[in-house]
């Protein structure tokens, strides 16, 4: 009964924004928020699920065929895994240990294990969520195929892919727990906490997006040559062989595989449960350090005092600056790729037109950079962030147009030297000429106002102060979700307008008109921001 | 310094505060009672500026908190009923932030950090992070925050809520120090004995409206505030 109590409370507080709508402070109808499921289905399940379908069909019709269905489900089970656990380190330590609502549950008559397990049982579904994603069209065009091509289809096979999407979504919730749990106690150890989880989550990070792009090639390479690959894995790996034999339906790797996740989950669970109530009453003690001496302050102005207060908030959370500014890294890989790349896309391009100037491209500029600037978005959750203690701001003497703009000078400052430098490179590396050197420029200190405003415009419109754990502003609120799929939105309208344009003007003035349009947006954003927008924040 | 005039406030259709005057002045400790959802949290934030009404004026020094509200603030501390302070600072660098917002100079910050966080016992624990704190150490940093800037007048909601009795002691001192320099307090509180020995004023509000007002003499006349607050909620009800 009280696990129901709590695993509900956790969902609610995960998918609140579709059963609550905070603007108008008032349950949403039933319609609305099924509507806003159906939304969430459509993009995880039409889309990205889609899209793996597609590959299942590839994959499948290269390997299914060919008795093959081991090495299918193997790469389907990497895939899975990969998005599952790796993709969301941070999420897990924050979901198990960090809830602001530790103190209430451990006060209250609750066994510490039915915290636990409702806590293991959100992450657990996330990870299904993810996971399922996968293996579900993996397992069900690998049935459709089976019968297709004349395989065949056996009762141990259907087995064999159930068992699949049930062991891989545990192997999911087995290695999110586990380095959910490393993390934890790392950051436990370490000093500067914030940078040190980020340094761990952006290895990971940086892992899965290395094989990510890297997958597609192996996977292309796999399909070419399916046969001579399975042999040779078969020969050197049997090993894999076996752990993919559980979704083809093998009778021992089914037992085997079912049961040695079984006894991970046993062991992971021991682990875990053993070690959660201390990991999770660390947060917030003095007793384990003694009072560090207070340090001489720097005397601000009331401006430069809100300032370093954001930078402060954006520096003192792991979380926070991994999930809103991964652009920070995007961005100059890009202007290094450009940098490095430059030869062969000048060369490629250099066969289509003649000459090196490169100015057609100019029109498409600000999708591309919008399209990696999107992902700063320290502006979005910054009002949300402030939480319950947003009395603070609202009692100080100090302007709400002050604070808005205080709240966007972190993300402006951070993301416009990223700007730039991609901006620099590539007008090294695709030469536009001087006007288009100096427009390109332009267009990094535009789109870094332009991404800021729109981000905080935002933040504004859906402040939500309420909220247990602070990864629901900063990944779950609906101002971040705006401000990455608008300025993504922005982006491809401007990639319309330009391609239209195209057609009637030369490349260099639907450069201008582009850039024109962005401050255009910015401008009306802003005044909607220091009028509407601080009015709304001095009664939050 | 204060002047609430027929503060009306509504949530919905449900009335917080229905049709308050009263007025503070300079020097005043004011005690604001009632039971729990009386109204009083609602005024308090109203004063502060946090909360926007629906009917009424609130003057503090004779600006009004609609029409210039900055002002209003720049003569205002307020402590809320749960401080909820910035965790992610440590107890000097949100001082710190509290003085550079109000423009208390390099010395006089000093000097007030020094002393209020010497009476409260707070200076060895001004270097680590808030999240660390205590509830009753927000609290002493919550109250050093509203006196730090020397503001006029200073709205708290249950301040001795959390405070040890020592912290509680000093700050009935500082309330008392504060109101003889020509300061003045508005505070809700449910500690009646409190109410009693510390204000020079007293409201009981029920139910949003203002039941009765005025010295603690004349509210109390021969009975203690206590029978007299029991009394007058009881006479409402029947």
């Amino acid at each position: 009964m009280i696990l129901k109590a709590l695993i509900k409370k956790q969902l609610r507080e995960i998918f609140q924004n579709y059963f609550y709508d905070q603007k108008k402070k008032k349950t949403r109808t039933k319609a609305n928020a099924v509507a806003l499921f159906v939304l969430f289905g459509f993009l995880m399940i039409g889309i990205i699920g889609g899209s793996l379908a597609a590959a299942a069909v590839g994959i499948g019709q290269a390997m299914i065929p060919e008795g093959l269905a081991w090495m299918y489900y193997l790469i389907f089970s990497g895939i899975a895994i990969l998005l599952g656990a790796f993709g969301s380190v941070f999420s897990t330590y924050q979901g198990l240990y960090l809830s602001k609502d530790n103190d209430l549950l451990l006060s209250m008559p609750i066994p510490v294990r039915v915290i636990l397990t409702a806590r293991l049982i959100g992450v657990y579904l996330m990870g299904l969520m993810y996971s399922a994603v996968v293996t579900l069209p993996a397992v069900i065009f690998c049935w459709v195929m089976s019968v297709t091509t004349g395989v065949g289809l056996t009762v141990l096979s259907v087995v064999g892919g159930i068992l699949y999407v049930a062991v891989i979504s545990l192997i999911v919730f087995i290695l999110s727990c586990l380095l959910g749990f490393v993390v934890a106690k790392l950051s436990q150890k370490l000093k500067n906490k914030s940078f040190a989880v980020v340094a761990i989550s952006l290895l990971c990070i940086a892992l899965y997006y290395v094989v990510y792009f890297k997958a597609q090639d192996w996977i292309r390479e796999l399909c070419l040559n399916a046969v001579a690959y399975g042999a040779q894995v078969a020969e050197n790996a049997p090993f894999l062989v076996f752990l993919g034999g559980l979704g083809a339906g093998n009778p021992l790797s089914v037992v085997a595989v079912t049961l040695g996740t079984v006894a991970l989950l046993i062991g992971t669970m021991y682990l875990i449960s053993r070690s959660f109530l201390s990991i999770a009453t660390a947060v917030g003690t003095t007793a384990a350090k003694p009072p560090k001496p207070a340090k001489a302050e720097k005397i601000r102005t009331p401006f430069g005092a809100l300032v370093k207060k954001e930078f402060r908030r954006f520096s003192s959370s792991a979380s926070y600056i991994l999930n809103c500014s991964l652009g920070l890294l995007f961005l100059p890989a890009i202007g290094i790729l450009l940098l490095v790349g430059g030869g062969t896309i000048r060369e490629v391009l250099g066969e289509l037109m003649e000459g090196l100037n490169f100015s057609f491209l100019l029109p498409y500029v600000p999708a591309a950079l919008l399209l990696f600037v999107a992902m700063i978005d320290i502006a979005a959750p910054t009002v949300s962030l402030e939480g319950k203690g947003f009395w603070q701001l609202q009692t100080l003497p100090i302007d709400m147009r002050k604070v808005i703009l205080a709240k966007m000078v972190p993300q402006f400052v951070l993301s416009l030297p990223a700007l730039l430098f991609v901006a620099v490179c590539f007008v090294i590396a695709l030469p536009v000429g001087a006007v288009g050197t100096v427009l390109t420029i332009f267009a990094a200190v535009v789109l870094a106002i332009l991404n800021t405003i729109f981000d905080m415009a935002a933040g504004v419109r859906y402040a939500n102060i309420y909220w247990n754990n602070e990864i629901v502003p900063i990944k779950q609120g609906a101002a971040v979700s705006l401000s990455i799929f608008g300025i993504w939105g922005v982006g491809v309208i401007l990639a319309g307008v330009g391609f239209a344009l195209s057609l009637f003007l030369s490349p260099m003035l639907v450069f201008a008109v582009e850039l024109l349009l962005c401050l255009g947006i910015s401008a009306l954003l802003w005044r909607g921001l220091m009028t509407k927008g601080a009015t709304k924040l001095l009664t939050l | 310094m204060l002047t609430i005039q027929n503060l009306t406030k509504k949530y919905g259709e449900k009335c917080a505060v229905d049709d308050l005057s009263l007025e503070i002045k300079d020097g005043e400790i004011y005690g604001f009672i009632g039971h729990n959802g009386a109204g009083k949290t609602t005024t308090l934030r109203s004063v502060a500026g946090i909360l926007a009404f629906d009917e009424g004026e609130i003057t503090i020094n004779g600006n009004s908190v609609k029409n210039a509200p900055l002002s209003c603030k720049k003569d205002t501390a307020y402590i809320p009923d749960n401080p909820d302070l910035y965790d992610f600072m440590s107890g000097t660098q949100y001082l710190n932030f509290i003085a550079d917002i109000f423009g208390v100079g390099a010395d006089e910050r000093k000097e007030r950090i020094a002393k209020y966080a010497d009476l409260f016992g707070l200076t060895k624990d001004l270097g680590s992070y808030i999240s660390s704190y205590s509830h009753g150490m927000k609290q002493k940093l919550a109250v050093i925050a509203a006196w730090i800037h020397e503001p006029k007048l200073i709205l708290m909601d249950e301040p001795f809520v959390g405070l040890d009795p020592k912290a509680a002691h000093i700050l009935k001192q500082l309330m008392r120090e504060f109101c003889d320099n020509g300061g003045a307090i508005f505070f809700s509180t449910h500690v009646l004995e409190v109410a009693e020995k510390l204000c020079d004023k007293v409201a009981i509000i029920k139910g949003g409206k203002l039941i009765r007002s005025g010295t603690m003499e004349e509210v109390r006349g021969d009975e203690s505030l206590e029978e007299v607050f029991l009394e007058l909620v009881e006479e409402d009800e029947e």
